[in-house]
């Protein structure tokens, strides 16, 4: 080597900061990283991010996050983010392990990169999905269970068209939980027809936790969690923001959506204010309307961050308001009305025409929440952190009555709620290759019922302790994840009516734990083992409920006997991404023991309103088990082939096995087969390919879903015969307009159409299966501009 | 500033809990029960003056309801009133008046099963001339036994020729029968 090379040599080492000391280190630990436009907070995909002086490099993903793997510990690397327009810019890391990395990009202004280290949340060793981006965006403005629908292993449990809950793996309501923006929602969650009080609008990633989840989200989520993340506030002064306006043919419906972020030049504060506002009128079936489907919903949140000496402070308040109209040819007096229903093509006391006035019966629903979080570092590798959180929540039944004075304007039903729960916790980064923490929770929840009601007033004292560790030591193909948790619930029920009396207090406390294991196979595949074990206490209206369900036209009663549910939880996920092949396979088994169920009775229970048939509330050993699968593949030029599947069975064993009733029972209402299939066209090159790329420009999305027929329904029991099978078509179709002049704005707009061909069916999952079909052919038109 | 700023912010967050929390607490929801149905028979002679009671004080579950059985004599014509009651609360709510203020709302449907020789003919229509049926009068014919289902029906169609199965069920109660 020359004297010149030598110094040539010498310079570029200085320009590269260093990079390349060779150390005696392990030199096949990844640089992980997300990159994020800084102006509206939002992940940048399609960003190319590069090591100086090398050949490796990689393209950030839809949800801007990318991946370089085998790089050398310790090591100081010099890192280009760039984006399209924009001159290459470098910044300088350090690469420790478990660290992610943040490159907060201005669109226009690349030399002021903004990184930002933050240690990384253990991923979840449990199976899990998630929507952000585009395919988020397409769905934002439905209802939370509509916009997960698609994912594998999720199903939607609905009252008719506006009510929709989300089923994981078969279960639902009190057995999953829902974080919104870090709390646990608190409603009136046992109810079937009770939808989850959240805004699909506050969250910029929804994911879906399959298998029991009890030690990370609290008792209660046997089955799995719905997590709901906001985007993150803005890192540099400015303003940002984006205005969401939407059409659809099916409803007349509007839906008018916006943030705006500010983040003053001074100081460590950060605002957004963001709201929601959507009205739709009656549905239409393809053949009719569907009379009193209609909805009004306004949604407000405002998110604050501050930073003080040694503090972080983040503040949360939200409001979500909605009057949903209930489908009126599903208001039945008695067993006599649902037979008439039943046997009737067309539905009977159907308001046939369109409208956008909502009547009896209808819900009016208002969820506000309150949190307040603070934390602190305490050393170079400990945080402490704590937060409190108030959630008020209303729910309000209107149900059809004689239209009196008094009665005129009054619920029938009224639910409120209040809940407080402080939380507070200590976590570790990698201490021998573990990271961690441990946390504790109390909660109190006072909820009052009107008289009449069907479950008595409840006060309730709970408290939680968890312990969580997770082993990673990058060249070791394994890594794990260990969990522990106890939780204890105590409940005082009582009543004040005239027609039933309870003054009970019960408790229960229990342990959940989880252990998962995740295995690397080489560089392109994931195995996952998780096995957990959770439990929840009977809930208020499975020990106390009395009363007629109407809709179902069923008696139901609770047993005060009822002994904690406990399951175990086996996930078994293969993950396998090579350049655009992507495939997801999850097998999954939940043993359930003292499976809480409405049990059928012989007898009737006669009432001023006829007979009907009766339903205890029983316990019993439940099995379900089955299979997801996702898989995605490249054609050619920017086309792809998806297809998925969600396959789920579900008995349970009779406890006294009387005649008639056999040994083993299916359960009821379990989700049937699913299997949807499409193509995916997007001229934006796909993750995983070098040199820069533009952002993506338009995008189109056929899929078909066929859902199977459910044969396997209970033997016995006024829910039996599944509507036969069926295939729904949609198509989304996107374009990003850029704005040539501010290159920090852009507009995505975008058509969907959902069913397609307009398709007369009927789910299995829909309490109104008995009434009509669902909702025919909608169209959507919207767009958003990102300022 | 910035501490400033976070007080603001812990002062809405305060008052926003306040706010939440402090709402009424009393209870102005509305339910009616109907737990009792009479019907007033009396015959057109004279000689009969009698209310049969079907009552079910607990509303729905619980304590099962109490039926009076009816005992008609032979060939005989009897007025027919229905009456419908809240015993649920106290003191009792005479539903009846809401019903006949709103009689174009409602509708009575009579079902005579068994062998029973009873025919019910409407005397009465609604404010605007339909049938309502809260009063008809019975008619028996020779020695039987059997059952009438009293149903009362709320917003019925009574423009179809079907009206019997329009509207939706708010009470359905059902007397055993005797004509000896």
């Amino acid at each position: 080597m020359t004297v010149q090379a030598a110094r040539l040599w010498s310079a570029a080492w200085l320009v590269f900061g260093g990079a390349f000391w060779l150390k005696a280190q392990h030199c096949d630990i990844p640089l992980r990283g997300a990159v994020w436009n800084a102006d509206t907070g939002e992940p940048l995909p399609y960003a190319s991010v590069h090591i100086v002086g090398t050949n490796r490099g990689a393209i950030t993903d839809e949800q801007g996050t990318f991946i370089i793997r085998d790089l050398c510990e310790d090591s100081t690397y010099t890192v280009t983010v760039s984006h399209i327009e924009c001159d290459h810019e470098t910044q300088v890391i350090r690469l420790v392990e478990n660290k992610v990395f943040h490159f907060y990009l201005h669109h226009h202004i690349l030399s002021e990169v903004v990184v930002q280290e933050r240690a990384v949340a253990p991923l979840p060793a449990q199976a899990s999905e998630a929507l952000s981006g585009e395919a988020l965006t397409q769905r934002q403005a439905l209802p939370l269970g509509e916009v997960l629908r698609q994912l594998p292993g999720v199903a939607v449990l609905n009252t008719g068209t506006t009510i929709a809950k989300p089923v994981i793996h078969g279960l639902h309501s009190n057995r999953i939980a829902i974080i919104a923006n870090g709390v646990a929602l608190e409603g009136q969650q046992w109810g079937a027809e009770h939808a989850p009080e959240v805004d699909p609008f506050t969250a910029q990633r929804i994911s879906v936790v399959k298998g029991a989840a009890g030690v990370r989200y609290g008792v209660g989520a046997m089955a799995g969690a719905v997590v709901l993340e906001p985007a993150p506030l803005r890192q540099r002064p400015g303003t940002s923001g984006w205005l969401y306006g939407g059409l659809n043919s099916n409803g007349w419906g509007g839906t008018l959506a916006g943030a705006a972020d500010w983040k003053p030049r001074r100081g460590a504060l950060a605002l957004r204010v963001q709201g929601a506002a959507k009205r739709s009128g009656n549905l239409r079936a393809p053949d009719y309307w569907l009379g009193n489907t209609g909805l009004e919903e306004l949604n407000f949140s405002v998110l604050a961050e501050g930073k003080t000496r040694h503090w972080r402070h983040e503040t949360a308040l939200s409001r979500f308001a909605q009057r949903i109209g209930i489908f009126q040819a599903a208001h039945i007096g008695n067993l006599t009305d649902l037979q008439l229903a039943i046997e009737s093509v067309t539905p009977l006391n159907n308001d046939n025409r369109f409208r956008y006035d909502i009547e009896r019966p209808f819900q009016r629903i208002r969820h506000y929440t309150a949190r307040h979080r603070a934390s602190r570092p305490l050393s170079d590798r400990w945080k402490f952190s704590t937060q409190y959180a108030l959630q008020f929540n209303l729910r309000e039944e209107y149900d059809v009555v004689r239209r009196t004075g008094s009665a005129a304007d009054r619920p029938q039903q009224r639910f409120r709620i209040w809940t407080h729960m402080l939380d507070a916790a200590v976590e570790h980064a990698p201490i021998y290759h573990w990271e961690g923490g441990v946390g504790g929770q109390v909660l109190y929840q006072y909820n009052l019922v009107g008289r009449g009601g069907l479950i008595p007033d409840y006060q309730s004292w709970g408290g939680s302790l968890w312990w969580l560790e997770r082993w990673r030591h990058f060249p070791k193909p394994w890594e794990l994840e260990l969990g522990l948790r106890y939780d204890y619930r105590r409940t005082a029920a009582s009543t004040t009516g005239t027609l039933f009396n309870v003054d009970t207090t019960v408790h229960f406390g229990g342990l959940s734990g989880n252990l998962g294991v995740v295995r690397r196979l080489g560089q392109y595949t994931r195995l996952t083992l998780n096995t957990g074990y959770a439990w929840r206490p009977p809930h208020v209206n499975e020990l106390f409920a009395r009363g007629v369900h109407h809709g179902a036209a069923t008696y139901e009663e609770g047993r005060p006997d009822l002994q904690p549910e406990k399951a175990w939880n086996t996930n078994l996920t293969a993950h396998c991404e090579r350049q655009q092949w992507n495939g997801t396979l999850t097998l999954f088994r939940n043993q359930a023991q003292n499976f809480i169920y409405l049990d059928p009775q012989r007898t009737l229970v006669l009432t001023s309103r006829g007979a009907f048939p009766a339903y205890f509330y029983a316990q019993a050993n439940a099995v379900l088990y089955g299979a997801d699968a996702a898989v995605t593949a490249p054609v050619s030029g920017g086309l792809a082939i998806e297809a998925r599947a969600s396959l789920l069975r579900a008995y349970r064993t009779a406890p006294d096995s009387a005649e008639n009733i056999p040994r083993r029972d299916w359960l009821p209402l379990m989700p049937a087969d699913r299997f949807q299939y499409g193509l995916y066209w997007s001229n934006a090159p796909s993750a995983g390919s070098n040199a820069t790329h533009p952002i993506p420009q338009t995008y189109a999305r056929l899929t078909g879903s066929t859902t199977l027929r459910q044969m396997r329904i209970p033997a016995q029991g006024l829910l039996a015969d599944a509507p036969p099978a069926f295939t729904v078509w949609s198509l989304e179709i996107g374009h990003t307009f850029p704005m040539r002049k501010r290159p920090a704005q852009s507009l995505e707009t975008g058509l969907t159409a959902r069913n397609l061909t307009n398709a007369r069916y009927r789910e299995y999952l829909n309490f109104f299966r008995f009434f009509a079909d669902e909702p025919g052919l909608n169209i959507s038109l919207w767009g958003k501009w990102h300022f | 500033m910035n501490n400033h700023l976070l007080k603001i912010g812990f002062l809405a967050l305060f008052a926003f809990a306040v706010a939440a929390t402090g709402c009424r607490k009393d209870d102005d929801t509305e339910n009616e029960v109907i737990t009792t149905v009479v019907v007033h028979l009396k015959s057109t002679d004279g000689t009969f003056d009698r209310r049969f009671t079907w009552n079910d004080p607990d509303g729905d579950g619980g304590l099962p309801p109490t039926v009076e059985d009816i005992t008609l004599a032979p060939n005989k014509e009897y007025n027919a009133e229905v009456h419908f009651y809240d015993r649920s609360k106290s003191p009792e709510v005479d539903i009846t008046e809401e019903i006949e203020k709103e009689s174009d709302e409602h509708l009575l449907v009579y079902r005579v099963s068994g062998t029973l020789n009873l025919t019910i003919t409407p005397t009465d229509t609604d404010s605007k001339g339909r049938p309502f049926r809260l009063k008809t009068r019975w008619a028996t014919g020779a020695a039987s036994t059997g059952s009438v289902v009293v149903t009362l029906r709320h917003n019925p169609n009574k423009q179809l020729p079907n009206l019997d199965q329009t509207g939706s069920v708010d009470a359905e109660v059902e007397f055993p029968v005797r004509i000896q």
